[in-house]
């Protein structure tokens, strides 16, 4: 590990955030902070009920009201079917959405937007606004949905919706060998059946987004968003305008998690500014954020193992139920990712089947968030596999190595299954996942743990250890699309404009030290700036773990080729041969001679360069050909109160391959804020809905997220592996730490108990009532 | 109504209404590093020392903060500041940052109550920051890192 | 937050707060103001600010057999909690249960009185009162003191309407050794309470001499459970069976269910919180701590 470290010389460094300074120092970086005034601001008018028609929308009182200025709906907007969802065009997700419909699908969904002079103007506006519905049954139970006589998505002018009048999204069936008919020959067969909640990403910063037409008339847009390209191509869509018009721009980003993954205020700030021609935001609050924006798939999965009984796995089955809400915005690719991020992870066995639906309801929105899927899959997979070990009488670990993939091995699921498309063949040209489940094991104490459990004193107190291992990807392979420019500027400093989407991860510091490691300079001669659609190249944005990866090789690739231009220029200058110049701490060196990399730089547009003045810059483009697995393995010491089913997370470790971290202390950082948003998803997080389906817990007074004391001693090892695909060696880090507390904690509970919690949240009544059930 | 507010110490005019809340009126006069992101104070970006201690401003009303010495983190800017400011950096505690200048203002107004507080206390201490992204673990050790080097620097 | 605010008061006597308050209307007194961020009332409403009337001052009094501690109506919740005084004075127990009350920034605005004149049915600070005897200083043209149980007298709520509350005062027995708990079961951490309890025994020559034990969020406001008080007063402390007080507690109080928790779980929380409560109450005694 340590021939690693010498290695580098910024990449794998603590170096400190390019956005620190300005963000410990509350500097004007966030959207409102940046557009506090604007000339409108608008609220959207949402929808008190489930499911129903809008039968009559009267404006007229609100249009009276001083202050308002304009009032959309759905008869005065274009009516174009789109997708919400921030993805590669073409987009696998169905074009359902509406900027406002005829209908409303969910307690929430839009109805009308007024923009004014004011707030106070809004909200007048807002509740003079006069509304009939004409309501419709709802679809609340995910369970229902395909057998309901009630079609939530009955408009003709939809598409890419897999069964309409069975209120089915999407669907997939991915079938290898024999499953079924292994699994009634094995020796042991374990079948176990898992299910998740409505969870919200609650990022701090809620939704906002800001527009305002230019001395041009072009629109240019300010969005706290994950895919500004996106957004652009996009808002061009519904409102019929060419890309050309519009500018989107990306400023700090107060977290988003996948929630941002979403074109869901661009378009009606763009058409309020383009029809009033004055600027407007619109701004989320907490409770919008909550009813209104999106949400994780609940998803029910189960899982069969069908196994030798040496405990190597012969087949699985997976077969998932997936709830994606009123809209189908990443339906087929999360329900897609259930499998196609877990089963992999066991390659041993040959049989596959991994089927589902993904189905509407009259319910907030699931789209993207952390983990896509994987999450949801590994509950019932590790859990399994841990039931498994009971059977064989294995270590929980050992039954893990016996059946996980290797460096060199491949799975037929890579290639079968892609996001909403095939896939490609993949071998792992990386994979340290023993060294994580070894080091992880160590510092958890897994070999003491009976001598812990039994020295527990307290008979209303029961310890327990569990374990998890996970994978996740590294950005989509052949669909996602990352591009960079780099510019040397008269100093020797260097402009990189990337299209990548800092959210908060350190995006912009992460890709100002692959370039300038390429380069041969410090991160300080780097100056970043990303996101901004005139200026920066494309980038599909921040989502599927693929900033590093994807956004990196670009990079990388622009570094090599402006590297490269340096030192012909150097070459010629200073009569030396390319090949034996190299660039070092700043420097240009060859054998016996160094020169200031600033010398070369300023006269590169000098006129004292008698030929051959050019500016030395470079575009690279990257596509990538794999999407190579980070692997983790996470370890959670427990105690569970017998007598109430309180649970307490002693300690939890999590020790993840994500090749070289380019930034320890970014990439650890990950890990943690991944494995508390884990926590809180597996103990106290769930949206909570009434009979009509409205969510009755829309504010952090009731939806409870975990806070310091809320967290128990968190130990992240960063194991160190090389992937050679990766730019020097870097896999992806950003979801793969939410995988493990689920299915950690489940199994610790049942290791301290004997009872499988199977349903999250765990809260303490669940656990309390499964205590009961097996004691009497 | 108007009436006067200080600010960082500077005496600031304001044109009221009763029930206005202090975050917007600091919002709205330029002070944006105190954010919204609940306005129930349940989340703790809005936070601001209010004579020394850490309060949320979303649950003021501005009227009731007459008369008292209001410090966003802009205001801070001592040894003890500067050195918290640093610790965050320091150890990688600030990724999106927009929880960040609550918590600046938690941790100050803690350690100038309590110079050498435990792991304990600094959790208490925050246990009205939220932070998503963090998980709170890099921020609790850039707290307990700036008190060390600031109780150093005391003692000398 | 609270809107349609009319007019935002200073008042600068008890006097003049008083005469505000009994204006037409409604009146809302602003300590910390906490409380008011979780009302959407839109009816419209007088704010009177009390924090220029010097109600926030602790004070501790000692006379013959009785220690009084005074805490004045607007001293903010952290101040307690920091406090070395109060801490000795109570061994431990009014700073600890005092540091489970909301968060941090919730503690440096809110107070005592702020949590008494409408008490929220989750509050914490009603049981922890309750157990301790606290008195209610208010002042209605003339200075008035109360138990702190008058609260479940419509009559004296009525009255609070219309007063100001001025300060709680609690009173312990020197001779007496008072050892007390103070346990609240929520979903995390900074969080309202899904179920508390109080419990505080005071033993003379190792006889329970005073046995106090409240339960609140049950999820209705903290009443005392006098049966499991009774159990308990006059019996030698090694004599007592936690677990035995805990099922009298669990069959004695008034529990429903909410979306929060069931009826029969808020019972199992009594239970286990009562019999720990006690268990811990006496083993400080035993160990003299």
């Amino acid at each position: 590990m340590s021939e690693q470290k010498k290695r580098f010389d910024v990449v794998n460094k603590n170096l400190q955030k390019v956005d620190g300074e300005a963000l410990v120092n509350g500097k004007k970086v966030f959207t409102d902070d940046l557009h506090r005034q604007t000339d409108l601001v608008a609220k959207i008018l949402s929808s008190p009920i489930a499911h129903g028609e809008i039968t009559n929308i009267d404006t007229s009182k609100a249009e009276n009201i001083p202050g308002v200025e304009l009032i959309l709906h759905h008869r005065n907007v274009p009516r174009v079917p789109y997708t919400t969802a921030g993805q590669g065009y073409p987009e696998p997700s169905p074009y359902d959405a509406y900027m406002f419909d005829r209908k409303v699908r969910y307690v929430g969904d839009r109805v009308a937007a007024v923009a004014g002079r004011s707030w106070d103007a809004v909200e007048k506006g807002l509740e003079a606004i006069e509304v009939e519905f004409n309501e419709l049954e709802p679809i609340l139970d995910p369970k229902e949905s395909r057998k309901s006589s009630v079609t939530i998505h009955d408009e003709e002018s939809s598409t890419g919706i897999y069964d309409p009048q069975k209120n089915i999204a999407a669907h997939v069936d991915i079938n290898i060998g024999n499953p079924e008919e292994i699994i009634n020959k094995s020796d042991i067969v374990v079948k176990q059946k898992c299910s998740t909640q409505f969870a919200q990403h609650a990022p701090l910063e809620p939704h906002i987004s800001v527009a305002q037409l230019d001395p041009q008339d072009r629109l240019i847009i300010h969005t706290s968003t994950q895919v500004p390209f996106h957004v652009r191509r996009i808002v061009s869509k519904i409102l019929d305008i060419p890309i050309r018009q519009i500018r989107v721009i990306k400023p700090r980003v107060g977290g988003a998690f996948g929630v941002k993954q979403e074109v869901l205020l661009e378009d009606i700030v763009s058409l309020i500014a383009l029809r009033t021609k004055k600027s407007v935001k619109v701004r989320y609050t907490r409770e919008e954020e909550f009813r209104s924006s999106r949400t994780r798939h609940p998803i029910e999965v189960e899982v069969t193992l069908g196994a030798d009984r040496n405990g190597k796995l012969q087949a699985i089955t997976m077969e998932a139920l997936s709830n994606t809400g009123a809209y189908g915005t990443h339906a087929l690719t999360v329900l897609s990712n259930v499998g196609s991020k877990t089963l992999p992870l066991y390659n041993k066995a040959p049989n596959i089947h991994f089927f589902g639906d993904a189905v509407y309801t009259n319910l907030p929105i699931s789209g993207a968030y952390r983990g896509y899927g994987a999450p949801q899959g590994y509950f019932p997979l590790e859990v399994a596999i841990d039931k498994l070990a009971e059977e064989t009488g294995m270590d929980p670990l050992e039954i893990r190595k016996l059946n996980h993939i290797r460096e060199g091995e491949t799975s037929p699921i890579f290639e079968k299954l892609g996001e909403g498309r095939e896939g490609i063949v993949q071998y792992i040209h990386s994979c340290k996942l023993n060294k994580c489940i070894d080091l992880g094991a160590k510092e958890i104490g897994w070999k003491n743990r009976k001598q812990v459990k039994k020295s527990q004193k307290n008979e209303d107190k029961a310890r327990g250890f569990g374990v998890t291992i996970n994978m996740q990807g590294s950005g989509i392979p052949l669909v996602d699309l990352a591009a960079a420019r780099l510019k040397l500027n008269e100093d020797g400093s260097f402009n990189l404009y990337v299209g990548a989407t800092d959210l908060g991860t350190g995006s912009d510091t992460v890709l100002g030290q692959i370039a300038a490691e390429q380069l041969g300079v410090d991160l300080d001669k780097i100056v970043v700036y990303s996101s901004d659609t005139d200026f920066t190249p494309f980038d599909s944005g921040a989502y599927a773990s693929s900033t590093t990866y994807v956004s990196g090789n670009a990079v990388k690739k622009a570094a090599g080729k402006v590297k490269s231009k340096i030192l012909t220029m150097a070459a010629e200058y200073y009569d030396l041969r390319v090949e034996d110049l190299s660039i070092h701490e700043g420097q240009i060196v060859s054998s016996n001679q160094t020169f200031e990399l600033s010398e070369i730089a300023l006269l590169s547009t000098s006129s004292k360069l008698e030929t051959d003045q050019q500016q030395i810059e470079a575009s690279a483009s990257e596509v990538p050909e794999e999407s190579p697995p980070p692997f983790s393995a996470h370890f959670v010491e427990l105690e569970v109160d017998t007598r109430t089913g309180e649970i307490k997370i002693l300690k939890y470790v999590a020790a993840v391959d994500c090749g070289t971290a380019i930034n320890p202390n970014l990439a650890e950082g990950q890990m943690e804020g991944a494995i508390v948003n884990g926590i809180g998803y597996a103990l106290t997080e769930q949206m909570e809905f009434n009979d009509s389906g409205t969510m009755i817990n829309p504010s952090f007074f009731d939806y409870k997220i975990p806070n310091a004391e809320d967290i128990p001693e968190i130990e992240v090892i960063l194991v160190e592996s090389s992937e050679p695909t990766g730019p020097m060696g870097a896999k992806s880090v950003g979801e793969i730490g939410i995988n493990g507390a689920i299915p950690a904690i489940s199994n610790a509970v049942r290791d301290a108990t004997g009872i499988t919690l199977t349903e999250a949240p765990f809260t303490p009544e669940k656990v309390w009532k499964k205590l009961k059930e097996k004691s009497s | 109504m108007d009436i006067k507010l200080t600010i960082n110490e500077e005496e600031k005019r304001f044109s009221i209404e009763p029930g206005e809340i202090l975050l917007d009126s600091l919002r709205d006069a330029g002070y944006t590093s105190v954010k919204e992101g609940c306005k129930t104070g349940d989340c703790g970006a809005c936070m601001v020392l209010v004579d020394g201690k850490a309060m949320t401003s979303c649950t003021m009303f501005t009227a009731q903060a007459r008369g008292n010495d209001i410090k966003t983190v802009k205001g801070l800017n001592d040894e003890l500041a500067e050195k918290l400011k640093q610790s965050f950096l320091d150890m990688g505690a600030v990724q999106c940052g927009f929880c960040i200048p609550g918590m600046l203002i938690s941790a100050y107004s803690l350690l100038s109550s309590n110079p050498d507080p435990t792991k304990r206390e600094i959790k208490a201490a925050l246990d009205g920051n939220i932070c998503r992204c963090t998980g709170y673990v890099k921020q609790i050790q850039a707290i307990k890192r700036a008190a060390e080097k600031w109780e150093k620097q005391e003692n000398v | 937050m609270l809107q349609n605010v009319q007019n935002y008061h200073y008042p600068g006597s008890l006097h003049e707060a008083h005469s505000l308050r009994n204006r037409e209307g409604r009146t809302y007194l602003i300590a910390g103001g906490t409380a008011l961020a979780l009302s959407n009332s839109k009816q419209p409403v007088e704010l009177i600010d009390l924090n220029r009337l010097q109600l926030n001052q602790v004070g501790i009094n000692v006379k013959e057999d009785l220690q009084t501690i005074t805490i004045g109506s607007t001293v903010k919740i952290q101040e307690l909690v920091e406090s070395q005084e109060l801490n000795d004075l109570t061994n431990g127990f009014l700073p600890k249960s005092l540091e489970k009350i909301g968060s941090y920034p919730i503690r440096n605005a809110a107070t005592l009185g702020g949590s008494i004149v409408r008490p929220f049915p989750w509050s914490d600070v009603i049981p922890i009162l309750l157990v301790l005897d606290a008195e209610i200083e208010y002042y209605n043209g003339a200075t008035g003191c109360q138990p702190i149980d008058a609260i479940y007298n419509q009559s004296f709520r009525s009255t609070l309407q219309k007063a100001i509350i001025t300060g709680i005062r609690i009173k312990l027995r020197v001779k007496e050794t008072t050892r007390a708990e103070f346990f609240k079961f929520s979903r995390s951490e900074f969080d309202i309470a899904t179920l508390n309890l109080a419990c505080s025994i005071s033993t003379k020559d190792e006889h329970i001499a005073k046995a106090r034990l409240a339960v609140g969020a049950r999820p209705s406001l903290a009443s005392r459970v006098e049966e499991a008080e009774r159990s308990l007063k006059d019996e030698k402390t090694c004599k007592i069976s936690p677990k035995r007080i805990g099922q009298i507690a669990r069959s004695a109080v008034e529990i429903s269910g909410d979306h929060k928790a069931s009826e029969e779980y808020r019972s199992v929380q009594v239970e286990k919180m009562t019999e720990d409560a006690i268990t811990n109450i006496i083993n400080q005694l035993h160990n003299g701590h």
